[in-house]
């Protein structure tokens, strides 16, 4: 195959005092990409260390591709990208930090990228990141999640801008400096026609101390100016919210729901009794007191689907917890949880619904305000809650379709756990939730028939999750809005064969997931298991013809 | 030929009991004249029988005990009574007692009588024993002030009950019609004056029409009172809170109606439709894969031919062809 030599990339490396031998690596790891059209724009910040500047000038004498602008004053990292910036020729603008490296097929990679989507704007990539004792990890990253982004900058490297684009929008801004990355891809993210993500490495991150990731305390400064660009970004795009600080380059956002909403909350019951805390408990009398105790919106209907052999003692009760907002619907049919969660909705006079299974107990104050909030954006369909077992311990964190499985990544992890690249704390894009707790326009559960009623037990929430996704929607996991879920945690390989048949037939069997590429509890791949099964046998055979 | 079984069950006399009287008015104490309530009650009967109808003598069919008879004596009424119920007639108040006898409507009635009454009786007799009995006091009288309650089913002895309307019919074929200037409800809502008239069509609609018409601008009147009541009322009490009364009207309800029916139909059929969509692309994502498998296969294939033909061109696999022939042709 001919490899295309279009477009052409423009890369834009700011230099300010490296290591002179790191900076050498990162100029040749340009000069070794597989694809030749590029130029590599080196502009020194006015570096103090004399080595540099001759430095660059030997690389520009070595290759006509790599131009040196050196500035006269030092107007720090953005002002100096500007200027790369204002002299790129190239059709796609690539940002490379002075002491990191390229992988040889990142612009490659790249250019097949744009290739293949003629109008893209803006592409990310996985990223190798190395510690400064040596550890590696690679950060497989997820396809474009804009909630994510907004909770930290998961895109950073290797990002490649259309220079028409980044010029648009002015560059980088001065004022946001250590979260200056950070600002610029919201901004954007807010006008990009389309965005991708190619799931490969092709940046090695070298952390020194000094830079944002290996030294949390030594860039202080990165954390208001990043709340300060997540801020704006939320009011340019006319999200009602407060970005309140998390971690180190973390972000929450706590957003309004409007109280003229009207909330229906559907609950399916059959009002069994179980242990919680070594106490017998009447499930939903504990679910519905929790949710209503929890939340301060002044619309809300609750909605309780009730099998029939429900006692009148506790139809009673939920009468005495729900008052004038219940609406009860008696189910006499044979058990069929999704044709209750329809009928519920169906019956319901919300416009935003949350489907609530009985066996929960909220934990958030705020929770229903939380886990709505996020549909007054248009473009998310359905919100899910986090959830955990009575030993307080993830239940789950969102769904993730991986290798021909429907898993719960992060399961049995502590539950306050910031998870890696802090994943468990954060709300983000996840291919689906959990049907125990999801919050949804009313408008899109009927948009997308409601739950499938031929999965009458397993799974109704994971074809509901690929609906959502077929029609366009996004499906946001919410770290904010817990619950306590008393699903025993022993019940594994409850799916019977025909539900997997039934989730296959219609979306096929699941490679990598979209937005959880990569967790400890990731099945292993076909060549995996085979090594390991042929590994065994020889093992087996050793141990066998052993005297 | 056998007479047909009766289509609805016979009461006898025995279902009459002092029983059946001890629970005849739970509200009105014991069935009997010394009860003010009911001596009270058929003394104002009886004082609207006279006023209305102003007869000598009368006769009062399925008289229980004789309470009626003893309130039209008591106003100067030369007034008999019988009924089928042994109990009741010797239950009666010793000074109405000769004045009884036990006896069934059913048979032809002797003498002749200003008035019949014959309240709430012929509901407790099978049908073709009611028709009877209305021969029977057509027969005796002039003028029948009867009642039959039109729609009480749950006295276990009403196996007759039927509207007002039938009844009047039944009269009319016997040449009795309602009088509609005398106004009966004084004994019950349903209770008639039937009188024997011979009457052109043309006089008996319009007696109905002249009662008619006051009776239906009653009704508007009371319609357009109602109305205005109403909306002063809501003018005083402010508008009805929408969104609480939603709520209570439908806070407990059944998956039963029609229209929430069709709206679940619509939802499943949305959810089939999109998953034939999805299996639709899933199939067409794998018949891509499969044609990229098989274009690439191809592409081997033609290169390992190239490949092998180029072998076969080149000068080593002539020359070593040549030199193996011998030895291959004594191998076949």
């Amino acid at each position: 195959m001919t490899e295309p030599q279009r477009p052409m990339f423009s890369i834009i490396t700011p230099v300010f005092d490296p290591p002179v031998e790191a900076l050498r690596e990162t100029i040749q790891s340009v000069r070794d990409q597989r694809f030749e059209n590029w130029e590599l724009i080196l502009v020194d910040d006015c570096s103090t260390d004399p080595a540099i500047l001759p430095t660059l000038r030997e690389a520009a004498a070595a290759d006509s591709r790599i131009r040196v602008i050196a500035r006269e004053t030092n107007g720090h990292i953005s002002v100096a990208s500007n200027d790369g910036i204002d002299a790129a020729r190239g059709e796609f603008i690539a940002l490379l930090d002075h002491d990191d490296l390229l992988t040889p097929r990142a612009l490659r990679a790249n250019a097949y990228a744009i290739a293949a989507e003629e109008d893209v704007d803006y592409l990310y990539s996985d990223e190798e990141i190395t510690f400064p004792d040596g550890e590696i990890i690679v950060f497989k990253k997820p396809d474009w999640s804009p909630e994510r982004l907004r909770a930290q900058n998961y895109c950073n490297h290797l990002s490649v801008y259309r220079t028409t684009l980044l010029r648009e929008v002015g560059g980088f801004r001065e004022g946001f400096e250590g979260a200056q990355d950070h600002d610029l891809v919201l901004r954007v993210s807010e006008r990009a026609r389309r965005i991708v993500h190619i799931s490969k490495v092709l940046y090695r991150w070298r952390a020194v101390p000094g830079s944002t990731v290996g030294d949390e305390e030594a860039k202080p400064y990165a954390f208001s100016a990043g709340q300060r660009a997540v801020q704006e970004h939320l009011d340019r795009v006319g999200i009602e919210g407060r970005v309140e600080f998390h971690g180190p380059g973390i972000y929450r956002i706590e957003r309004t729901l409007p109280a003229e909403r009207r909330v229906s909350i559907i609950v399916p019951t059959i009002g069994s009794t179980a242990m919680v805390w070594g106490r017998p408990t009447v499930m939903v009398l504990n679910a519905l007191r929790t949710a209503l105790e929890h939340t301060e919106h002044p619309n809300v209907e609750v909605v309780v689907v009730a099998d029939e052999p429900t006692p009148p003692k506790v139809l009673q009760e939920i009468r005495a917890i729900v008052g004038d907002r219940l609406v009860l619907v008696y189910f006499r049919e044979k058990f069929n949880y999704s044709r209750k969660v329809n009928f519920g909705v169906l019956r319901a006079t919300g416009d935003r619904i949350v489907i609530l299974n009985d066996d929960t107990e909220v934990v958030s104050d705020r929770w229903l305000e939380t886990l709505l909030a996020p549909l007054e954006e248009e473009s998310v369909g359905m919100t899910g809650a986090k959830l955990s077992y009575s030993s307080g311990t993830l239940q789950h964190a969102g769904l993730a379709w991986s290798r021909g499985y429907y898993i719960h990544p992060f399961r049995e992890w502590e539950r306050d756990d910031y998870g890696p690249f802090g994943i468990l704390g954060i709300n983000r894009e996840v291919s689906g939730v959990t049907g125990a707790c999801v919050g949804i326009r009313r408008e899109t559960f009927l948009e997308v028939g409601g739950l499938s009623e031929e999965l009458w037990n397993s799974f109704n929430d994971v074809d509901f999750s690929y609906k959502i996704e077929f029609l366009g929607y996004r499906t946001v996991f919410v770290a904010t809005c817990e619950l306590f879920h008393f699903e025993t945690m022993t019940r594994k390989g409850a799916v019977a064969d025909w539900e997997y048949r039934a989730i296959r037939r219609r979306w096929g069997r699941p490679t990598n997931d979209r937005f959880t590429p990569d967790f400890p509890e990731l099945p292993p791949t076909g060549q995996e298991r085979r090594a390991r099964e042929s590994r065994d046998k020889r093992r087996r055979v050793r141990l066998e013809s052993a005297p | 030929m056998s007479i047909p079984e009766a289509a609805t069950p016979e009461t006898t006399s025995s279902d009459y009991s002092a029983r059946y009287y001890l629970h005849y008015d739970p509200v009105g104490g014991e069935y009997a004249w010394e009860t003010e309530h009911w001596r009270n009650f058929f003394l104002g009967v009886a004082d609207r029988i006279v006023g209305a109808l102003a007869p000598t003598t009368a006769l009062d069919v399925g008289c229980a005990r004789g309470i009626l008879v003893q309130a039209l004596v008591a106003r100067g009424v030369d007034a008999r009574g019988f009924d089928i119920s042994e109990d009741a007639i010797s239950g009666a108040h010793p000074d109405v007692r000769d004045r009884l006898r036990v006896g069934s409507a059913t048979e032809p009635i002797e003498g002749r009588y200003d008035v019949v009454t014959c309240c709430e009786v012929l509901e407790h007799m099978e049908p073709r024993d009611a028709q009877k009995a209305i021969d029977a006091m057509c027969a005796a009288t002039d003028t029948v002030l009867f009642s039959s309650c039109p729609n009480d089913y749950e006295e276990s002895t009403h196996v007759n009950t039927n509207p007002t309307a039938q009844w009047a019919a039944w009269f009319a074929e016997r040449g009795f019609f309602r009088r509609v200037d005398v106004d009966s409800t004084f004994l019950a809502p349903w209770a008639i004056v039937f009188q024997r008239a011979e009457l052109a069509p043309r006089a008996l609609v319009e007696r109905y029409e002249a009662r008619m018409e006051p009776m239906r601008n009653e009704v508007i009147e009371k319609r357009r009172a109602l109305l205005d009541l109403q909306r002063r009322y809501d003018e005083v009490e402010g508008p009805a809170d929408e969104a609480s009364e939603y709520d209570t009207i439908r806070a407990e309800v059944e998956i039963d109606d029609d229209a929430l029916l069709a709206r679940h139909a619509a939802l499943s059929a949305r959810d089939h439709v999109i998953g034939l969509e999805a299996s639709q692309v899933r199939l067409q994502r794998e018949l891509e894969a499969a044609r990229k498998r098989n274009r690439d296969l191809r592409d081997a294939l033609d290169d390992k031919e190239d490949e092998l033909e180029k072998l076969h061109a080149s000068k080593a696999w002539r020359v070593g062809r040549a030199v193996t022939y011998p030895t291959r042709r004594g191998r076949d």
